[in-house]
């Protein structure tokens, strides 16, 4: 059995995958939704449902104001941002379309994209990205310009080098094509005001720096006119005299009981992100790369993928020791001086592709808001007794 | 809190919204317009559906129209409730 290393703290550097620890009023808006109030929202029409519906409108609006959305109604919650990008993908397709995608998109963009196109549905461009992660802007124009393409699938920031796409000009080369980003890897740590872009279709997740539990997520409509079919179907607490789904927003989207808990957790990371405010946490990652970067260029054996300017890319950092396994390199972090971070092909195989790192992949440092410079300094000190020996 | 009566004489207006979102909404709204009102399923006379639905004294029912459509908030129906009777009174 493993055990957590007893005379040092745990230095978590994995928050690309989650966010942890977790800011105090997330478990503490959790527990009092279970405590008071789990009932059904916009269920059962009794006061503890009835608290329990505030308790979702009120993340609603919080999200809607956070990323600069006038009518909360255009934010569906989802289980994650896999969900909301499945929605949006299988949701807006239809026989014969032709969608465009990057390299280095993640497997929740890539399989449901290679499922529609083994199925003889889609057509699919994927636009190489360059070895650090860059979107190929003038290839992904002239695909636009081609065949018009229903759809343009694109990530804000890598999961594997944090590479950062400039939204303004990829919407301006998206033509009539529905754009949906990827934001799972920007939502919480880079300002995003979708007021000020051409953004159809707008997928997050809630786990990772928007500092909420797992299992939450979401998709933002531009307009709510977008044509996406409802992934599924069921009740929904409106219209229960019908057979057929609500046509009206959020409903449509969302069937089932929500997860009541988990939204409240959300709401309340993304209040602790907005007291501390978008911007600083960008300096502070920012600032934090920039010393990652600086000190695993002096590190013999290593070698850095991605844009290595942290102006380019959010607080993930992805290296390879040569002549060691990066899965090697972790175990031996983890084992031996509880620093956490993820191994391997970080779910995104095209990715490690266009960046030469297939099949075996990186080792991924990825920073958060609760590390500092000092856990910057450890890792580095780490790989340094490692590489010696 | 203070409740609307529901008493067999008295007067109130049962306002029925499209989504459970819009009854927030419009619960935001009221309150920032000082305007007294309960949340409160939906009549089961008026409509099998499960979700809820504002009840507003009848000296508030304009000001509450007013307020939902500055706000474009659609109104699925209002209803006069007398005597445990409900009443449709206008569309929108």
């Amino acid at each position: 059995m493993t055990s957590l290393p007893s005379d040092s703290r745990i230095i978590y550097l994995d928050h690309a995958a989650t966010s942890f620890p977790k800011p105090e009023g997330v478990k503490q808006a959790v527990l009092e939704y279970l405590e008071r109030y789990a009932a059904n929202p916009g269920r059962s029409g009794h006061s503890l449902s009835l608290e329990a519906s505030r308790v979702l409108f009120a993340a609603r609006e919080t999200i809607a104001t956070f990323f600069h959305v006038d009518d909360s109604r255009k934010v569906i919650f989802t289980c994650n941002v896999t969900e909301a990008l499945n929605l949006a993908i299988y949701g807006i397709t239809r026989q014969g379309d032709r969608v465009v995608t990057t390299s280095m998109e993640h497997n929740a963009v890539m399989r449901p994209l290679r499922n529609l196109e083994a199925k003889g549905i889609i057509q699919l461009t994927v636009v190489p990205s360059s070895p650090e992660g860059f979107a190929d802007i003038p290839g992904i124009a002239q695909a636009m310009r081609s065949g018009k393409p229903r759809l343009l699938v694109v990530n804000h920031a890598s999961n594997v080098t944090g590479t950062l796409l400039d939204l303004k000009r990829i919407s301006e080369i998206k033509g009539s094509a529905y754009l949906l980003v990827d934001a799972a890897q920007s939502a919480g740590c880079v300002p995003i005001e979708l007021d000020s872009l051409d953004v159809d279709l707008f997928a997050f997740t809630g786990h990772k720096a928007l500092q909420g539990p797992q299992g939450t997520g979401g998709l933002i409509f531009k307009t709510g006119s977008e044509p996406v079919f409802p992934l599924i179907r069921g009740g929904t607490g409106s219209h229960s005299e019908f057979e057929q789904q609500p046509d009206f927003f959020p409903d449509k989207y969302e069937s089932g009981t929500p997860n009541g808990c988990g939204v409240a957790g959300l709401a309340a990371g993304v209040r602790a992100v907005m007291e501390r405010g978008v911007r600083a946490i960008r300096d502070h990652e920012k600032r934090m790369t920039e010393g990652l970067l600086k000190r695993l260029n002096g590190l013999e054996r290593v070698r850095v993928f991605g844009p290595m300017d942290p102006e380019k890319q959010t607080a993930v950092v992805s290296i390879q020791v040569d002549g060691m396994s990066p899965s090697d390199v972790g175990l031996r972090l983890d084992r031996d001086f509880g620093i956490c971070v993820r191994t391997g092909l970080h779910c995104a195989p095209a990715a490690h592709r266009t960046l030469r790192s297939f099949p075996q992949g990186t080792v991924r440092i990825s920073m958060g808001i609760a590390n500092t410079m000092d856990d910057v300094e450890r890792i580095v000190e780490a790989l340094q007794w490692i590489i010696s020996r | 809190m203070d409740y609307i009566p529901l008493e067999k004489e008295e007067r109130t207006f049962v306002f029925v919204l499209f989504s459970i979102h819009n009854v927030m909404k419009t619960e935001k709204l009221l309150k920032s317009q000082k305007i007294t009102f309960d949340t409160i399923p939906v009549p089961k006379e008026i409509s099998s559906d499960c979700g809820m639905a504002i009840l507003v004294a009848s000296s508030e029912k304009n000001r509450v129209r007013k307020v939902l459509g500055e706000s474009g908030i659609d109104i699925k129906g209002i209803y006069l409730r007398t005597c445990g009777r409900y009443e449709k009174k206008n569309d929108k």
